[in-house]
């Protein structure tokens, strides 16, 4: 979805605010926020993931999620920030002990995907060498533990969604 | 068969992946980062790349953006088993910025051979 799908704007008419000046369109209740965690980012040298509510021409607000990273020159100096916002689901605020739950929450369940990824796929590369049937047979057992502690993270990330 | 860079910074994974692939008959190189994948694909081309979305300094949605500018012809599969945002939103964002196939962790390695049949010319 381009941006005259996403907002009704012509893409030109934001450019370099011509017409509109981008910071404008963000909802003043996210604004401050906004703002925190984009420079929060840039100062630390890593990409933001933001979600906030852009302002439509027709005044309806829209959820957006902006992914960016800030554009380092040569020496070190930031020449501007690169970004893509695409739609997203309506985020509802937390408070900040939740929204921490939830960050913490996720944190554990991409952990717990990276370690099932690892043991389902060793298990299932040794079932594949594997010369006897026994050993793919417990290969397969752990494969099927892997996809159950998978189908738990899962679970957490759908938790951890609610909560942040 | 082609030649293949594994990027992912979970090593027993990567090594894994590495290995499979070597066992399907690809010529299959292996970087622990993103700064590291950009220095390889550089030197030395890869048809496929195969990519973590979430790691530590320079992740794979900064690796995408870089080979973008670039021009890169590499052909990027992007895996992830989500991060601090949901992981379908991070590998549709891969998507946006040039991956051929995404992959949610953990998956078959059918899916990973799959994916690669797909993206290489017959």
């Amino acid at each position: 979805m381009g941006c005259r799908g996403l907002l009704g704007f012509d893409p030109a008419d934001l450019s370099g605010s011509r017409l509109v000046a981008f910071g404008s369109l963000i909802h003043p209740e996210d604004a401050a926020r906004v703002h925190t965690e984009v420079e929060e980012g840039v100062r630390e040298g890593r990409p933001f993931h933001v979600w906030y509510r852009l302002k439509r021409v027709n005044g309806t607000f829209v959820s957006v999620h902006e992914a960016g990273c800030a554009i380092v020159g040569p020496r070190g100096t930031i020449s501007g920030i690169e970004s893509l916002v695409v739609p997203a689901p309506t985020r509802p605020l937390r408070t900040p002990e939740v929204e921490e739950l939830g960050r913490a929450a996720r944190q554990t369940a991409h952990d717990l995907n990276n370690t099932f990824a690892t043991i389902r796929t060793t298990a299932e590369l040794v079932s594949l060498e594997a010369e006897s049937d026994s050993v793919a047979a417990d290969m397969a057992e752990i494969m099927a533990a892997a996809d159950r502690g998978a189908a738990l993270a899962r679970t957490l990330r759908q938790l951890a969604a609610g909560a942040a | 068969m082609a030649r293949i860079l594994v990027v992912d910074d979970e090593s027993a994974l990567r090594r894994s992946l590495a290995r499979y692939l070597v066992r399907l008959g690809h010529e299959v190189q292996e970087a622990s980062d993103g700064q590291e994948a950009l220095a390889r694909v550089a030197v030395q081309a890869p048809e496929v790349l195969i990519t973590d979305i979430n790691m530590p300094d320079t992740d794979g949605i900064e690796v995408l953006t870089a080979l973008r500018k670039q021009g890169s012809a590499v052909q990027v599969i992007a895996m992830s088993g989500g991060g601090l945002v949901d992981k379908r939103m991070l590998l549709d964002t891969a998507s946006l910025l040039g991956a051929v196939v995404t992959l949610e962790k953990p998956f078959g390695l059918d899916a990973l051979r799959d994916a690669i049949d797909s993206i290489l010319p017959r």
